[in-house]
């Protein structure tokens, strides 16, 4: 097992080093240096001024100098400093990540409890009226577009019924509340949010988990089950399930690039402090650091997310657990 | 043969779509970029069947045009994503090997990024525009393209009709691109309409944030841009170029699940 | 040994239906098995012998329908019996075992719990008894170290060791009828005569009735004291395994006979 994460840790290695280079390379795609854009948008940037911050950049250097000093830095965990405000790109993203977690992480429970038992019931039940029902939904979910969903429930809970609030995560007089009041206050303002990123992933998994379930229900050793004279149940949310339900967790690891991408929307339309509205700022503003600094640390955390997610896998699986090997 | 339900209506819906983004000029007298500021924010009526925008424009004809720029971004977009996947897929299936490390290796890292965030990154450094959305939307959604022909090219490279060709003293190109591909090619299709659903929905979504296709020119996406300062007053600018995006790309995947049905029929589920 | 057969089917009727499409695996067999005895049904693949097998407790597929037919188990009629009912025999009156032992246990699961398991579900055992009971079990079926193996994985099992803990499942809460369906077929040879050895042990010790189902003609000569022969979803022939491969009357069993390489013959 220890010897199956050392493995997958070393292999990441020539993975992180690329994702580095991609960044590297989608950074100096602008044509022109980019200081040249930002010259443009603040005109009170005198000639003196942006030949100032192109030295300090390291941006008359060539090219693979830049890329091996910005590396050294990296290893410090130095990710530079925004444009906007001159703060470490570092800490502006450390102090919006909890939000953005938290968001997505209770998002994919919400998928969890939800797409399993569809996908159950659309599998024993295959071809029943609830199978075809869930199938409708599963496609139209797939079309809607997920920012469309926001506005419409924004303007059908916010504005016209008025339950739910519809931008930030507290409300103005939030100290002022107890405990409670304040737990509650902050699901009142995350729940269409979190509804909102977990519905992407609804469709997919329920559909997912629907096909892992009528994979696993024709296999033999389910004939078996039935055969030592056990009862439906057992035979469904025992032996079928827990094979099922294998390769489900995996997709979860590999949809949380997915559920980052999509967290840039929905922050940004309910104004929600997160990582995802920083970069949406970051990319209007054209703030290279932060751009930089955030592209790579999203995709730094995808790798780590799916190196969990094959953890847990070889976890759950005797397969892989019992032999220590894959 | 057993009619395919999806297919009839995935198709259904995706030609009276595309038939109405080619002949949007007849369909409609309006002007899409029209500005009439006393006919702002008209709901629905007989005159302007989907109500007008902030800018007394003609919604429904806003739309139709929209669906061209739709629709268009969609294909040239995909095309792209096909041609860069069909070429590195292929290299990597036939000639195995470093290349096939290198390439799979690329693949891995391209998937770390998570798609928006690329683009938006890309968008950032040279600017928003269609041609550039379109270019940005290929170049993140090669992979799964590459990896589809990739797959069939290596369970086809060792068939029979291959030797043949190799004897008669085929050039690799020529086995890859007369032969492999051709045979290969059914889950690429599927994927290209799916593909094609997809770029339609990430158009409007970065067209929405300001960074896709520019106003004047409508774009489902950046009607909806216009949608979010509306809420509660024009309930028609948020519902209808919506629910164009859903009816099309549920069209193109519905079109898409009937084919993957056609070329893969024991499959169940 | 009784007169009455423990197992009686009479002119079974299965079809398949998919796509539209219905076909006719089993088209009226008749057959009987005495308490006691080994009968061996014999035939090709296609033939409808599994369909027949896994029609004795209703264990079809859902596409399959038993159009008409009557299964008569120690004397109870088994197509008019509820599902609660029927049950009650699968594993504890009428047991299985399969061809492939590697697809037919559940690999998330160990050996021990998946023992266990049956033996709780019909004893209503305590867990600890249950344990002990299987661990017997296993030494029975002649399965080395047989505590450390209740801890084991499928896939940490040869072909031969995942196939007994099968028999040994089938066979732990000592049913009256052990189905074996190509018991030994994914099997080496060598492990192929072990196997057929702990049946024809276990028929001894338990008093076992075992139809085994093969396509394999010299299989059936080692250990079946009768065989039926099956074609096309019908028998054709029916009687004394000697009798039979001496004296075949079917020209159906005349080519099984012949197909037989001359040195494995009795």
């Amino acid at each position: 097992m220890v010897n199956y994460i050392l493995r997958r840790l070393l292999g990441m290695i020539p993975v992180l080093f690329g994702i580095t280079v991609i960044t590297f390379f989608v950074i100096h795609l602008s044509p022109g240096k980019p200081t040249r854009l930002q010259a443009e948008m603040s005109p009170r940037m005198t000639l003196d001024a942006r030949e100032k911050i192109e030295r300090l950049l390291g941006l008359d250097k060539p090219v693979y100098v830049q890329y091996t000093d910005w590396i050294k830095r990296l290893a410090h965990f130095n990710l530079g400093r925004s444009f906007t405000d001159d703060r470490p790109v570092w800490d502006k993203i450390a102090e919006r990540l909890p939000i953005t977690i938290s968001i997505n992480l209770l998002a994919i429970l919400v998928i969890f409890l939800v797409a399993v038992p569809i996908g159950i019931i659309s599998a024993v039940k295959e071809n029943s009226i609830f199978d075809r029902i869930s199938t409708i939904f599963v496609f139209t979910g797939f079309a809607t577009p997920d920012f469309w969903l926001a506005l419409l429930l924004m303007s059908l809970f916010g504005v016209y019924l008025g339950w739910l609030p519809i931008s930030g995560i507290k409300s103005v007089d939030f100290e002022e509340f107890n405990f409670i009041e304040k737990i509650f206050d902050l699901g009142r303002h995350l729940m269409l949010p979190i509804f909102i990123s977990a519905f992407g992933g609804l469709a997919g998994m329920s559909r997912y988990m629907r096909t892992s379930m009528l994979e696993v229900l024709n296999k033999d050793f389910i004939r078996t089950a039935r055969a030592k004279g056990l009862s439906e149940k057992a035979v469904i949310y025992k032996h079928a399930l827990r094979n099922a339900l294998l390769p489900f967790i995996t997709i979860i690891g590999l949809s949380i690039p997915g559920l980052i991408g999509g967290s840039v929307i929905f922050e940004s339309i309910f104004s929600i402090p997160g990582v995802g509205k920083l970069f949406f700022e970051a990319v209007m503003a054209r703030d290279y650091p932060l751009i930089m600094g955030e592209l790579l640390f999203v995709a730094v955390l995808t790798l780590l997310g799916n190196l969990l997610a094959d953890v847990m896998y070889a976890v759950v699986d005797p397969r892989i657990r019992a032999s220590g090997n894959k | 043969m057993k009619i395919n339900k999806f297919i009839v209506f995935g198709s259904l819906i995706v030609g009276t779509m595309c038939v109405s983004a080619i002949f949007a000029p007849a369909i409609s007298k309006y002007d899409p970029a029209g500005v009439n500021l006393e006919n702002a924010l008209m709901p629905p009526s007989p005159a302007h069947i989907m109500g007008t925008d902030s800018l007394g424009r003609d919604l429904f004809t806003r739309m139709i045009y929209g669906g061209r720029v739709s629709l268009s971004v969609g294909f040239v977009a995909v095309g792209i994503a096909v041609v860069i996947g069909l070429v590195l897929g292929s290299l990597a299936g036939y000639y195995g090997g470093w290349i096939d490390s290198v390439i799979c290796r690329f693949i891995d890292i391209m998937l770390c990024f998570p798609a928006f965030f690329l683009m938006l990154s890309v968008i950032a450094m040279v600017g928003p525009n269609i041609f550039n959305v379109m270019v940005v939307i290929g170049l993140t959604s090669w992979t799964g393209v590459a990896r589809l022909i990739r797959a069939e090219i290596l369970s086809l490279k060792e068939r029979e009709f291959v030797e043949a060709a190799r004897a008669t003293g085929a050039s690799d190109f020529r086995i890859i691109v007369r032969h492999l591909i051709p045979n290969g090619i059914g889950p690429v299709l599927v994927s290209v309409v799916l593909g094609i659903a997809g770029a339609i929905l990430v158009e409007a979504a970065l067209s929405f944030l300001g960074l896709g296709v520019q106003p004047p020119t409508a774009s489902w996406g950046n009607i909806l841009t216009e949608a979010k300062s509306t809420l509660g007053i024009a309930w028609w600018i948020t519902v209808f170029p919506g629910l164009a995006i859903l009816v099309t790309v549920l069209g193109y995947n519905l079109l898409g699940e009937g084919l993957r049905e056609r070329f893969n029929p024991h499959r169940k589920g | 040994m009784k007169d009455e057969p423990l197992l009686e089917i009479k002119d079974l009727h299965v079809d398949f239906r998919q796509d539209g499409k219905t076909v006719e695996a089993v088209r009226g067999a008749d057959l009987k098995v005495l308490e006691g005895e080994i009968l061996g049904l014999v035939g090709e693949s296609g033939s409808g012998k599994s369909v027949t097998a896994l029609s004795v407790t209703r264990l079809l597929p859902a596409s399959a329908e038993i159009e008409r037919g009557e299964i008569l188990f120690d004397g109870r009629e088994i197509l008019k019996l509820s599902e609660e009912q029927l049950r009650r025999i699968r594993g504890a009156q009428i047991s299985y075992v399969f061809q492939d032992p590697a697809t037919s246990l559940n690999p998330v699961f160990t050996i021990g719990e998946q023992l266990i398991e049956t033996i709780r579900l019909h004893h209503g055992s305590k867990q600890g008894d249950a344990f002990d009971i299987a661990v017997d079990l296993l030494k029975d079926v002649g399965m080395p170290s047989s505590k450390e193996m209740m801890f084991s994985y499928p896939h940490q099992l040869s072909g031969g060791m995942k196939q007994r803990v099968m028999i040994a499942m089938a066979v732990s809460c000592k049913p009256k009828l052990l189905i074996a369906d190509e018991p030994t077929t994914a099997l080496d040879v060598t492990i192929q005569a072990q196997i057929l050895e702990l049946l024809e042990k276990l028929r001894e010790e338990l008093n076992l009735t075992v139809l085994l189902i093969t396509h394999d003609l010299s299989i059936v000569a080692q250990v079946a004291a009768k065989t039926a022969v099956m074609q096309e979803g019908k028998i054709v022939e029916y009687g004394d395994t000697d009798l039979i491969y001496r004296k075949p009357s079917h020209p159906y069993t005349k080519k099984l006979i012949d197909c037989i390489p001359k040195m494995s013959r009795r």
